[in-house]
């Protein structure tokens, strides 16, 4: 098999594993539905305020339920020791890191778009037809947080631990990846289209580099312990 | 090993309050902030150790990667414990030096809002090296962390040439050449030469500590 025919593989394991059971979607757009709930209530009644921060605060609960979703998709590797068994058999191991990639991008595009489809009831979101450009905006950013969310979940390993540290060292490293989806969604909003595509063109380098990163270090971070 | 009342330690002491009584006491003031700026002997050094400091752990993690040895994790661990607490004071310093100025503590400007990040992101990897208890498997993730973590120190640096913001651009390195007094210039150099000399010798401490510590480690293993 080649790299990227594993990589496909082990991506529609972990996708047939969620289309099963379905836990990690339902348990982070609970999440983030609560999250945008609540940043309401906090930022209270002004529906002109609420609408032009609707991108940030969309952006934050996705944020915050994606690290739920990366923590499930990666714990089923973990579970019985079945990374040893892939670490084993794979040919070239980089094959595990870009399953993880193509299979939480695949996850995150869809908590995303349900997640706008909530903010535009909740934030009172008015969007032009550029709206539908959101699509192809949500899949560039999931593409880019699901890189490095795939090396940097591997790092943190299984320790106890965990739950502090995936945030912690993730967050940061999201900061581009966050600035640019709330700026293209922004310019989207606003039916500024060269601005969003723009954007999204930021966000694709941001994964590239990503995924370049993850190619070289993923072997060194994830060898079983 | 020296210890804290060693000679080294009373001359790097001296060193270090030397210069800060020349910078608080003997330097005029500067004609517009007054006695406020007396704050950049501190502050600017401070962010100088912050970069040289993360560049010594991307040094020290690029080795242990190469040559699997100890020594240049130690020389990483160390040397970002210290980038960790040059980064803080700098922006504590800053915040002071920006009350007094700008009138506020803080402002998301892009220099300050990077600086702030680069600390998160090097206390996440001091956390994940105190997570970690198998020491060859801590050093070579450290090892990864310190090498992706350097990625901030250029984004921190070059921000106020990238975007626009409340915090001043270069003014001593800089195209065209310093803006900065001569007299004040000059303090300010002598003042980073004090502080990297501390750095130097609060890092091979530091290293020595963490030897020592590897040292029982090993020496508890073998006997159990």
């Amino acid at each position: 098999m080649t790299l990227a025919g594993d990589a496909l593989l082990l991506a529609g394991k972990d996708l047939r594993i969620e289309g099963r059971s379905r836990a990690a979607l339902a348990a982070t757009m609970t999440l983030g539905a609560a999250a945008l709930v609540m940043v309401g209530l906090a930022a209270g009644p002004d529906l002109a305020q609420l609408r032009s921060l609707a991108p940030a605060l969309t952006a934050i609960a996705v944020l915050f339920a994606s690290l739920v979703m990366a923590d499930r998709l990666d714990a089923i590797d973990r579970e019985n020791q079945a990374l040893d068994g892939l670490w084993l058999c794979l040919a070239d191991r980089r094959a595990v890191y870009i399953g993880k990639v193509v299979a939480l991008t695949a996850l995150l595009s869809a908590l995303t778009l349900a997640l706008w489809a909530v903010a535009l009831v909740l934030l009172d979101v008015a969007g032009g037809p550029a709206l539908a450009g959101l699509a192809p905006l949500v899949v560039v950013a999931s593409a880019s947080a699901a890189s490095a969310t795939a090396l940097v979940a591997a790092l943190v390993g299984s320790g106890e631990q965990r739950a502090l540290l995936l945030p912690v060292l993730l967050l940061p490293m999201l900061v581009p990846t966050m600035l640019a989806s709330v700026n293209g969604s922004r310019a989207l909003i606003e039916s500024d289209l060269p601005s969003a595509v723009g954007w999204v063109a930021v966000l694709a380098a941001e994964s590239a580099l990503f995924v370049g990163l993850g190619l070289l270090a993923y072997e060194t971070v994830a060898a079983p312990e | 090993m020296s210890r804290i009342g060693s000679p080294g330690a009373v001359v790097m002491t001296a060193i270090v309050g030397a210069i800060v009584a020349v910078a608080l006491f003997v330097v005029p003031a500067d004609r517009l902030q007054g006695d406020a700026q007396r704050i950049m002997y501190v502050h600017v050094p401070m962010a100088w150790l912050a970069y040289l400091a993360f560049f010594v752990t991307l040094i020290g993690s690029i080795g242990y990667l190469i040559r699997r040895d100890l020594r240049f994790d130690r020389l990483a661990a160390a040397s970002a414990e210290l980038g960790l607490l040059f980064t803080a004071v700098t922006i504590v310093t800053g915040a002071i030096w920006g009350k007094v100025t700008w009138g506020i503590w803080w402002d998301w400007d892009p220099r300050l809002t990077t600086t702030a990040v680069m600390l998160v992101a090097y206390a996440g990897y001091n956390l994940l090296r105190g997570s970690i208890v198998e020491r060859s498997r801590r050093a070579r993730l450290a090892a990864v962390l310190g090498i992706v973590g350097f990625a901030n120190v250029p984004i921190v640096h070059f921000s106020v040439l990238w975007w626009r913001g409340l915090h001043q651009a270069p003014t001593v390195v800089r195209p065209g050449g310093s803006s900065i007094a001569p007299v004040l210039g000059l303090v300010l150099l002598a003042s980073v030469v004090a502080f990297t000399i501390a750095y130097v010798w609060l890092l091979r401490r530091r290293m020595a500590l963490e030897s020592i510590r590897d040292a029982t480690r090993s020496h508890l293993e073998s006997v159990s």
